[in-house]
Protein backbone atom coordinates (compact mmCIF):
# COMPACT_ATOMS: atom_id res chain seq x y z
CA UNK A 1 0.00 0.00 0.00
CA UNK A 2 1.58 3.43 -0.84
CA UNK A 3 1.52 6.23 1.58
CA UNK A 4 1.84 8.77 -1.02
CA UNK A 5 -0.99 10.36 -2.56
CA UNK A 6 -0.22 11.86 -6.02
CA UNK A 7 -1.95 14.89 -7.29
CA UNK A 8 -3.99 14.87 -10.55
CA UNK A 9 -2.16 17.29 -12.39
CA UNK A 10 0.80 15.22 -11.35
CA UNK A 11 -0.90 11.97 -12.57
CA UNK A 12 -1.74 13.45 -15.92
CA UNK A 13 1.42 15.04 -16.60
CA UNK A 14 3.60 11.76 -15.92
CA UNK A 15 0.18 9.59 -17.76
CA UNK A 16 0.51 11.68 -20.78
CA UNK A 17 4.45 11.52 -20.83
CA UNK A 18 4.54 7.77 -20.84
CA UNK A 19 2.05 7.97 -23.35
CA UNK A 20 3.85 10.06 -25.28
CA UNK A 21 6.75 7.42 -25.00
CA UNK A 22 5.00 4.44 -25.47
CA UNK A 23 2.61 5.22 -28.39
CA UNK A 24 4.97 5.72 -31.29
CA UNK A 25 2.15 3.76 -33.56
CA UNK A 26 0.83 7.40 -33.62
CA UNK A 27 3.84 9.28 -34.90
CA UNK A 28 4.66 6.35 -37.05
CA UNK A 29 1.36 6.59 -38.71
CA UNK A 30 1.50 10.53 -39.22
CA UNK A 31 4.66 10.44 -41.13
CA UNK A 32 3.56 7.25 -43.37
CA UNK A 33 0.43 8.88 -44.01
CA UNK A 34 1.79 12.28 -44.97
CA UNK A 35 4.17 10.90 -47.24
CA UNK A 36 1.93 8.91 -48.84
CA UNK A 37 -0.51 11.64 -49.09
CA UNK A 38 2.41 13.92 -50.48
CA UNK A 39 3.13 11.18 -53.22
CA UNK A 40 -0.69 11.29 -54.10
CA UNK A 41 -0.33 14.92 -54.60
CA UNK A 42 2.92 14.18 -56.64
CA UNK A 43 1.39 12.00 -59.03
CA UNK A 44 -2.13 13.13 -60.05
CA UNK A 45 -1.99 16.89 -58.78
CA UNK A 46 -5.65 18.48 -58.98
CA UNK A 47 -6.37 20.31 -62.50
CA UNK A 48 -9.07 22.20 -63.93
CA UNK A 49 -9.93 23.99 -66.94
CA UNK A 50 -12.00 27.02 -67.17
CA UNK A 51 -13.53 29.50 -70.06
CA UNK A 52 -12.97 33.17 -69.81
CA UNK A 53 -14.71 34.83 -72.41
CA UNK A 54 -12.06 34.39 -75.47
CA UNK A 55 -9.61 32.92 -72.60
CA UNK A 56 -9.53 29.02 -71.96
CA UNK A 57 -6.96 28.28 -68.90
CA UNK A 58 -5.91 24.57 -68.05
CA UNK A 59 -4.45 25.19 -64.57
CA UNK A 60 -3.00 22.52 -62.56
CA UNK A 61 -3.15 23.02 -58.92
CA UNK A 62 -0.41 22.62 -56.23
CA UNK A 63 -1.58 22.75 -53.00
CA UNK A 64 -1.73 20.77 -49.77
CA UNK A 65 -5.94 19.68 -49.74
CA UNK A 66 -4.99 16.15 -49.75
CA UNK A 67 -2.45 16.16 -47.24
CA UNK A 68 -5.13 18.10 -44.85
CA UNK A 69 -7.31 15.08 -45.59
CA UNK A 70 -5.16 12.25 -44.77
CA UNK A 71 -3.80 13.88 -41.73
CA UNK A 72 -7.57 14.69 -40.98
CA UNK A 73 -7.96 11.06 -41.04
CA UNK A 74 -5.00 10.37 -38.83
CA UNK A 75 -6.71 12.57 -35.99
CA UNK A 76 -9.74 10.68 -36.18
CA UNK A 77 -8.39 7.20 -36.30
CA UNK A 78 -5.81 8.45 -33.61
CA UNK A 79 -8.69 9.44 -31.28
CA UNK A 80 -10.51 6.56 -31.93
CA UNK A 81 -7.75 3.96 -30.94
CA UNK A 82 -6.21 5.76 -28.09
CA UNK A 83 -8.71 4.20 -25.44
CA UNK A 84 -8.56 0.90 -26.64
CA UNK A 85 -8.21 -1.99 -24.01
CA UNK A 86 -4.31 -2.21 -24.10
CA UNK A 87 -3.66 1.21 -23.56
CA UNK A 88 -6.40 1.16 -20.83
CA UNK A 89 -4.54 -1.92 -19.33
CA UNK A 90 -0.84 -0.25 -19.46
CA UNK A 91 -2.11 2.87 -17.57
CA UNK A 92 -2.45 0.93 -14.41
CA UNK A 93 0.78 1.11 -14.18
CA UNK A 94 -0.08 4.63 -12.71
CA UNK A 95 -2.01 5.44 -9.58
CA UNK A 96 -4.80 6.53 -12.04
CA UNK A 97 -8.45 7.17 -12.22
CA UNK A 98 -10.92 7.48 -14.84
CA UNK A 99 -10.40 11.23 -14.91
CA UNK A 100 -7.12 11.47 -14.80
CA UNK A 101 -6.87 8.74 -17.60
CA UNK A 102 -9.29 10.92 -19.68
CA UNK A 103 -7.47 14.18 -19.01
CA UNK A 104 -4.22 12.49 -19.92
CA UNK A 105 -5.64 11.49 -22.75
CA UNK A 106 -6.70 14.22 -23.83
CA UNK A 107 -3.30 15.96 -23.31
CA UNK A 108 -1.45 13.58 -25.59
CA UNK A 109 -4.40 14.05 -28.27
CA UNK A 110 -3.71 17.91 -27.82
CA UNK A 111 0.52 17.49 -28.17
CA UNK A 112 0.12 14.82 -31.33
CA UNK A 113 -2.06 17.40 -32.88
CA UNK A 114 0.54 20.19 -32.16
CA UNK A 115 2.30 17.75 -34.17
CA UNK A 116 0.28 17.13 -36.42
CA UNK A 117 -0.46 20.43 -37.42
CA UNK A 118 3.19 21.82 -37.83
CA UNK A 119 4.15 18.66 -40.44
CA UNK A 120 0.86 18.78 -42.20
CA UNK A 121 1.52 22.95 -42.60
CA UNK A 122 4.68 22.45 -44.11
CA UNK A 123 3.93 18.78 -45.50
CA UNK A 124 1.62 21.73 -47.84
CA UNK A 125 4.65 24.20 -48.42
CA UNK A 126 6.94 21.62 -49.33
CA UNK A 127 4.66 19.78 -52.32
CA UNK A 128 4.70 23.11 -53.63
CA UNK A 129 8.45 23.45 -53.56
CA UNK A 130 8.83 20.42 -55.43
CA UNK A 131 6.52 21.03 -57.72
CA UNK A 132 8.01 24.02 -58.70
CA UNK A 133 11.74 22.65 -58.77
CA UNK A 134 10.34 20.17 -60.82
CA UNK A 135 7.99 21.76 -63.33
CA UNK A 136 10.06 24.34 -63.41
CA UNK A 137 9.25 28.00 -62.65
CA UNK A 138 7.94 28.48 -66.13
CA UNK A 139 3.81 28.94 -65.91
CA UNK A 140 3.88 28.93 -62.44
CA UNK A 141 1.99 31.70 -61.11
CA UNK A 142 0.84 31.54 -56.93
CA UNK A 143 -3.35 31.98 -57.01
CA UNK A 144 -2.76 33.61 -53.69
CA UNK A 145 0.66 34.36 -51.74
CA UNK A 146 0.59 33.41 -47.92
CA UNK A 147 0.85 36.37 -45.78
CA UNK A 148 1.87 36.06 -42.01
CA UNK A 149 -1.52 36.57 -40.45
CA UNK A 150 -2.63 33.67 -43.10
CA UNK A 151 -0.56 31.36 -42.47
CA UNK A 152 -0.96 31.79 -38.82
CA UNK A 153 -4.49 31.49 -39.60
CA UNK A 154 -4.07 27.84 -41.21
CA UNK A 155 -1.74 26.66 -38.22
CA UNK A 156 -5.08 27.65 -35.81
CA UNK A 157 -7.35 26.37 -37.94
CA UNK A 158 -5.81 22.91 -39.15
CA UNK A 159 -5.15 22.85 -35.19
CA UNK A 160 -9.10 23.51 -34.48
CA UNK A 161 -10.08 20.67 -37.13
CA UNK A 162 -7.42 18.22 -35.81
CA UNK A 163 -8.77 18.25 -32.06
CA UNK A 164 -12.16 18.36 -33.68
CA UNK A 165 -11.99 15.23 -35.31
CA UNK A 166 -9.79 13.16 -32.70
CA UNK A 167 -12.39 14.26 -30.15
CA UNK A 168 -14.89 12.94 -32.38
CA UNK A 169 -12.76 9.49 -32.80
CA UNK A 170 -12.35 9.37 -29.20
CA UNK A 171 -16.12 9.54 -28.35
CA UNK A 172 -16.69 7.02 -31.05
CA UNK A 173 -14.20 5.08 -29.72
CA UNK A 174 -15.61 5.13 -26.27
CA UNK A 175 -19.33 4.01 -27.87
CA UNK A 176 -18.04 1.34 -30.15
CA UNK A 177 -15.98 -0.41 -26.60
CA UNK A 178 -19.72 -0.76 -25.05
CA UNK A 179 -20.36 -4.10 -27.10
CA UNK A 180 -19.75 -5.79 -29.54
CA UNK A 181 -23.20 -5.31 -31.17
CA UNK A 182 -22.87 -1.56 -30.58
CA UNK A 183 -19.30 -1.43 -32.34
CA UNK A 184 -21.26 -3.28 -35.81
CA UNK A 185 -23.87 -1.06 -35.36
CA UNK A 186 -21.43 1.90 -35.04
CA UNK A 187 -19.74 0.64 -37.45
CA UNK A 188 -22.69 -0.27 -40.40
CA UNK A 189 -24.27 3.11 -40.04
CA UNK A 190 -20.96 5.34 -40.49
CA UNK A 191 -20.00 3.13 -43.29
CA UNK A 192 -23.63 3.71 -45.13
CA UNK A 193 -24.11 6.70 -44.40
CA UNK A 194 -20.93 8.19 -45.69
CA UNK A 195 -20.90 6.00 -48.25
CA UNK A 196 -24.16 6.55 -49.42
CA UNK A 197 -24.14 10.41 -49.17
CA UNK A 198 -26.42 10.91 -47.35
CA UNK A 199 -27.18 14.96 -46.91
CA UNK A 200 -26.76 15.10 -43.47
CA UNK A 201 -23.32 13.93 -43.60
CA UNK A 202 -22.93 16.71 -45.71
CA UNK A 203 -25.05 19.26 -43.27
CA UNK A 204 -22.17 17.94 -40.71
CA UNK A 205 -19.22 18.76 -42.66
CA UNK A 206 -20.73 22.30 -43.83
CA UNK A 207 -21.78 22.90 -40.61
CA UNK A 208 -17.83 23.87 -39.61
CA UNK A 209 -16.46 23.71 -43.43
CA UNK A 210 -18.90 26.54 -44.63
CA UNK A 211 -18.17 28.63 -41.43
CA UNK A 212 -16.85 32.12 -42.88
CA UNK A 213 -16.65 33.42 -39.34
CA UNK A 214 -13.61 32.49 -37.49
CA UNK A 215 -14.96 33.33 -33.88
CA UNK A 216 -18.26 31.55 -34.80
CA UNK A 217 -15.35 28.28 -36.56
CA UNK A 218 -13.71 28.24 -32.67
CA UNK A 219 -16.33 28.29 -30.85
CA UNK A 220 -18.54 25.71 -32.66
CA UNK A 221 -15.35 23.33 -32.70
CA UNK A 222 -14.90 23.78 -28.93
CA UNK A 223 -18.47 22.77 -27.92
CA UNK A 224 -18.48 20.25 -30.16
CA UNK A 225 -14.94 18.75 -29.07
CA UNK A 226 -15.78 19.65 -25.37
CA UNK A 227 -19.19 17.53 -25.99
CA UNK A 228 -17.03 14.87 -27.87
CA UNK A 229 -14.63 14.63 -24.54
CA UNK A 230 -17.34 14.78 -22.44
CA UNK A 231 -19.58 11.77 -23.49
CA UNK A 232 -16.98 9.36 -23.99
CA UNK A 233 -16.00 10.27 -20.20
CA UNK A 234 -19.57 9.87 -19.16
CA UNK A 235 -19.81 6.31 -21.59
CA UNK A 236 -16.53 5.26 -19.68
CA UNK A 237 -18.28 5.81 -16.42
CA UNK A 238 -21.21 4.48 -16.89
CA UNK A 239 -19.77 1.36 -18.35
CA UNK A 240 -17.43 0.74 -14.94
CA UNK A 241 -20.05 1.10 -12.74
CA UNK A 242 -21.98 -1.48 -14.49
CA UNK A 243 -18.80 -4.03 -14.30
CA UNK B 1 9.10 41.27 -47.70
CA UNK B 2 8.85 42.18 -43.65
CA UNK B 3 5.77 39.99 -43.41
CA UNK B 4 8.00 36.96 -45.71
CA UNK B 5 10.72 36.83 -42.96
CA UNK B 6 8.51 37.34 -40.24
CA UNK B 7 6.34 33.89 -41.95
CA UNK B 8 10.07 32.12 -42.00
CA UNK B 9 10.66 33.16 -38.50
CA UNK B 10 7.09 31.44 -37.43
CA UNK B 11 7.79 28.57 -39.16
CA UNK B 12 11.37 28.27 -37.80
CA UNK B 13 9.75 29.03 -34.37
CA UNK B 14 7.25 26.14 -34.93
CA UNK B 15 9.98 23.08 -36.54
CA UNK B 16 11.84 24.00 -33.01
CA UNK B 17 8.87 24.07 -31.03
CA UNK B 18 8.14 20.58 -32.30
CA UNK B 19 11.80 19.26 -31.86
CA UNK B 20 11.88 20.55 -28.37
CA UNK B 21 8.64 19.11 -27.76
CA UNK B 22 9.76 15.76 -28.39
CA UNK B 23 13.49 16.38 -26.46
CA UNK B 24 11.31 17.43 -23.61
CA UNK B 25 8.53 15.03 -23.41
CA UNK B 26 11.32 11.83 -24.27
CA UNK B 27 13.81 12.69 -21.56
CA UNK B 28 14.93 9.21 -19.67
CA UNK B 29 12.93 10.16 -16.83
CA UNK B 30 10.47 8.84 -18.49
CA UNK B 31 11.50 6.43 -19.73
CA UNK B 32 8.83 3.44 -20.32
CA UNK B 33 9.00 1.03 -18.23
CA UNK B 34 10.42 -2.48 -19.04
CA UNK B 35 9.00 -4.42 -21.34
CA UNK B 36 6.12 -1.91 -22.29
CA UNK B 37 7.30 -1.42 -25.78
CA UNK B 38 9.09 -3.50 -28.31
CA UNK B 39 11.91 -2.60 -29.67
CA UNK B 40 12.24 -4.99 -32.65
CA UNK B 41 10.62 -2.54 -34.74
CA UNK B 42 13.46 0.04 -36.86
CA UNK B 43 10.48 3.01 -36.81
CA UNK B 44 9.81 2.24 -32.64
CA UNK B 45 13.68 2.04 -31.83
CA UNK B 46 14.50 5.39 -33.78
CA UNK B 47 11.36 7.32 -33.48
CA UNK B 48 12.99 10.72 -32.43
CA UNK B 49 15.57 10.32 -35.25
CA UNK B 50 13.35 9.72 -37.98
CA UNK B 51 11.05 12.17 -36.41
CA UNK B 52 13.60 14.74 -36.16
CA UNK B 53 15.05 14.24 -39.59
CA UNK B 54 11.30 14.93 -41.30
CA UNK B 55 10.59 17.82 -39.24
CA UNK B 56 13.69 19.27 -40.38
CA UNK B 57 13.28 18.43 -43.92
CA UNK B 58 9.86 19.98 -44.18
CA UNK B 59 11.41 22.86 -41.99
CA UNK B 60 13.99 23.47 -44.73
CA UNK B 61 11.57 22.98 -47.51
CA UNK B 62 8.81 25.43 -46.05
CA UNK B 63 11.65 28.08 -45.38
CA UNK B 64 12.81 27.89 -49.22
CA UNK B 65 9.02 27.78 -50.44
CA UNK B 66 9.07 31.03 -48.45
CA UNK B 67 12.40 32.58 -50.14
CA UNK B 68 11.44 31.18 -53.66
CA UNK B 69 7.98 30.25 -54.48
CA UNK B 70 6.03 32.79 -52.05
CA UNK B 71 8.03 35.58 -54.00
CA UNK B 72 6.56 34.68 -57.93
CA UNK B 73 4.07 36.83 -59.12
CA UNK B 74 0.65 36.44 -58.19
CA UNK B 75 -2.16 35.67 -60.49
CA UNK B 76 -3.84 38.92 -59.49
CA UNK B 77 -7.09 38.63 -56.98
CA UNK B 78 -9.76 40.77 -57.49
CA UNK B 79 -10.06 41.37 -53.57
CA UNK B 80 -6.57 42.84 -53.22
CA UNK B 81 -5.62 46.33 -53.25
CA UNK B 82 -3.25 46.02 -55.31
CA UNK B 83 -5.96 45.04 -58.17
CA UNK B 84 -8.59 47.80 -56.78
CA UNK B 85 -5.67 50.37 -57.09
CA UNK B 86 -5.49 48.84 -60.68
CA UNK B 87 -8.70 48.90 -61.37
CA UNK B 88 -9.48 52.50 -60.27
CA UNK B 89 -6.66 53.91 -62.80
CA UNK B 90 -8.00 51.09 -65.23
CA UNK B 91 -11.17 53.04 -65.32
CA UNK B 92 -10.57 56.54 -65.43
CA UNK B 93 -7.43 55.91 -68.06
CA UNK B 94 -10.30 53.96 -70.25
CA UNK B 95 -12.45 56.78 -69.24
CA UNK B 96 -10.12 59.16 -70.79
CA UNK B 97 -8.84 57.02 -73.45
CA UNK B 98 -5.64 57.46 -71.75
CA UNK B 99 -4.29 54.52 -73.41
CA UNK B 100 -0.26 55.39 -72.51
CA UNK B 101 -1.66 55.00 -69.03
CA UNK B 102 0.87 52.01 -66.87
CA UNK B 103 -2.77 50.71 -66.05
CA UNK B 104 -3.77 49.70 -69.93
CA UNK B 105 -1.79 46.46 -71.29
CA UNK B 106 -2.16 46.70 -75.06
CA UNK B 107 -2.29 43.85 -77.04
CA UNK B 108 -2.65 45.00 -80.38
CA UNK B 109 -3.27 48.25 -82.55
CA UNK B 110 -4.05 48.18 -86.28
CA UNK B 111 -4.58 50.98 -89.10
CA UNK B 112 -7.59 50.16 -91.47
CA UNK B 113 -8.80 52.24 -94.80
CA UNK B 114 -11.94 53.74 -93.74
CA UNK B 115 -15.52 52.13 -95.61
CA UNK B 116 -16.63 54.70 -98.13
CA UNK B 117 -20.27 54.57 -96.23
CA UNK B 118 -21.25 54.12 -92.67
CA UNK B 119 -19.70 51.80 -90.75
CA UNK B 120 -21.65 49.44 -88.51
CA UNK B 121 -19.88 47.99 -85.52
CA UNK B 122 -21.47 44.44 -83.83
CA UNK B 123 -20.00 43.06 -80.99
CA UNK B 124 -20.09 40.25 -78.25
CA UNK B 125 -20.68 42.22 -74.85
CA UNK B 126 -19.93 39.30 -73.26
CA UNK B 127 -16.71 38.48 -74.76
CA UNK B 128 -15.19 41.44 -74.67
CA UNK B 129 -16.21 45.75 -75.09
CA UNK B 130 -16.11 48.48 -77.50
CA UNK B 131 -16.07 51.75 -77.29
CA UNK B 132 -16.16 54.08 -80.47
CA UNK B 133 -14.40 57.23 -80.57
CA UNK B 134 -14.98 60.28 -83.06
CA UNK B 135 -11.86 62.08 -83.40
CA UNK B 136 -11.54 65.33 -85.73
CA UNK B 137 -8.41 65.23 -87.89
CA UNK B 138 -8.29 61.57 -88.85
CA UNK B 139 -8.16 59.90 -92.04
CA UNK B 140 -7.91 56.51 -91.23
CA UNK B 141 -9.63 53.87 -88.41
CA UNK B 142 -7.09 53.23 -85.17
CA UNK B 143 -8.08 50.21 -83.67
CA UNK B 144 -6.67 48.88 -80.23
CA UNK B 145 -7.26 45.64 -78.08
CA UNK B 146 -6.36 46.22 -74.43
CA UNK B 147 -6.77 44.96 -70.88
CA UNK B 148 -6.04 45.38 -67.81
CA UNK B 149 -2.39 46.01 -66.90
CA UNK B 150 -2.15 42.73 -64.33
CA UNK B 151 1.49 42.63 -64.91
CA UNK B 152 1.64 38.50 -65.16
CA UNK B 153 2.19 36.26 -67.96
CA UNK B 154 -1.26 35.24 -68.46
CA UNK B 155 -1.62 38.75 -70.21
CA UNK B 156 0.92 38.14 -72.56
CA UNK B 157 -0.06 35.14 -73.70
CA UNK B 158 -3.35 36.95 -74.83
CA UNK B 159 -3.88 36.48 -78.59
CA UNK B 160 -5.17 39.30 -80.49
CA UNK B 161 -8.27 39.51 -82.41
CA UNK B 162 -8.69 39.10 -86.07
CA UNK B 163 -10.39 42.13 -87.09
CA UNK B 164 -11.47 43.10 -90.75
CA UNK B 165 -14.19 45.43 -92.66
CA UNK B 166 -15.98 43.34 -94.69
CA UNK B 167 -19.11 45.59 -96.52
CA UNK B 168 -19.17 48.69 -94.32
CA UNK B 169 -19.30 45.96 -91.26
CA UNK B 170 -16.53 46.09 -88.33
CA UNK B 171 -15.89 42.48 -87.92
CA UNK B 172 -14.52 40.67 -84.96
CA UNK B 173 -13.44 36.87 -85.35
CA UNK B 174 -13.00 35.89 -81.69
CA UNK B 175 -9.74 34.15 -81.21
CA UNK B 176 -9.57 31.65 -78.08
CA UNK B 177 -6.37 31.96 -76.24
CA UNK B 178 -5.82 28.63 -74.54
CA UNK B 179 -3.36 28.86 -71.45
CA UNK B 180 -1.76 26.19 -69.72
CA UNK B 181 -0.44 27.10 -66.01
CA UNK B 182 0.54 25.78 -63.04
CA UNK B 183 -0.84 27.16 -60.21
CA UNK B 184 0.15 27.06 -55.95
CA UNK B 185 -3.24 27.61 -54.08
CA UNK B 186 -3.87 28.13 -50.58
CA UNK B 187 -5.11 25.67 -48.58
CA UNK B 188 -9.09 24.83 -47.43
CA UNK B 189 -8.77 26.85 -44.06
CA UNK B 190 -7.93 29.85 -45.37
CA UNK B 191 -10.28 29.27 -48.59
CA UNK B 192 -12.77 28.56 -45.93
CA UNK B 193 -12.54 32.10 -44.17
CA UNK B 194 -12.79 33.87 -47.96
CA UNK B 195 -16.02 32.44 -47.78
CA UNK B 196 -15.18 29.63 -50.61
CA UNK B 197 -15.83 25.75 -50.63
CA UNK B 198 -13.32 23.00 -50.74
CA UNK B 199 -13.91 22.68 -54.71
CA UNK B 200 -13.54 26.93 -55.25
CA UNK B 201 -9.98 26.76 -55.82
CA UNK B 202 -10.58 29.81 -58.34
CA UNK B 203 -13.27 32.53 -58.64
CA UNK B 204 -14.62 32.41 -62.44
CA UNK B 205 -16.32 35.82 -62.25
CA UNK B 206 -13.10 37.42 -61.29
CA UNK B 207 -10.86 35.69 -63.60
CA UNK B 208 -13.31 36.98 -66.46
CA UNK B 209 -13.57 40.69 -65.37
CA UNK B 210 -10.07 41.29 -64.58
CA UNK B 211 -8.71 39.63 -68.03
CA UNK B 212 -11.85 40.78 -70.11
CA UNK B 213 -10.88 42.34 -73.73
CA UNK B 214 -11.43 45.79 -74.73
CA UNK B 215 -11.78 47.17 -78.52
CA UNK B 216 -11.19 51.02 -78.84
CA UNK B 217 -12.20 51.97 -82.45
CA UNK B 218 -11.20 55.84 -83.21
CA UNK B 219 -12.70 56.73 -86.50
CA UNK B 220 -12.61 60.06 -88.52
CA UNK B 221 -15.46 62.43 -87.22
CA UNK B 222 -17.47 62.79 -90.42
CA UNK B 223 -17.55 58.75 -90.59
CA UNK B 224 -20.96 57.94 -89.05
CA UNK B 225 -21.41 54.79 -87.02
CA UNK B 226 -23.72 52.33 -85.63
CA UNK B 227 -22.96 50.41 -82.50
CA UNK B 228 -24.87 47.60 -81.21
CA UNK B 229 -24.05 44.54 -79.23
CA UNK B 230 -25.11 40.98 -80.32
Amino acid sequence: MSLNSPSLKSTVIKQSKYKWMSYKSAFQSLIVVQIISILFTLLGAASGTSSFGLLQLHITYSTGDVILFFTFIWAFFTGLSIDRKENRLADQIFVTNQVSRHLANIVFLILINLVGMVTLVMAGFAIKLIIFWYKGPDQFLLLSSYSTSELLLVLGMVFLYLTLLSSIGYAIGSIVRLSKVVKVVVITTGVALVFLGDERVGQIISFYGSESSIVWFIGKVLVSSFLAFGLAYAIARQSEVRS
Amino acid sequence: MIGDILSQFIVLILAVFTILLFVKLSSKKTKPIKGSSSKGSFFISRRNQILFVYVGALTVMSVLYFVIVNQQTPLINAESSEYRELNEHFQEAKQGQNLEDESIHIVKEWEMNKPSGPLSVNYNPFMYEVNVNQVEGLENIRVTQYMRNVDNQIQEQIKPFKLNIINNEFVVEDVQTEITLRAATEEFPVRQIKDKSLFDVIDDDEIREIYKQHILIEVPAELEVESMGQ
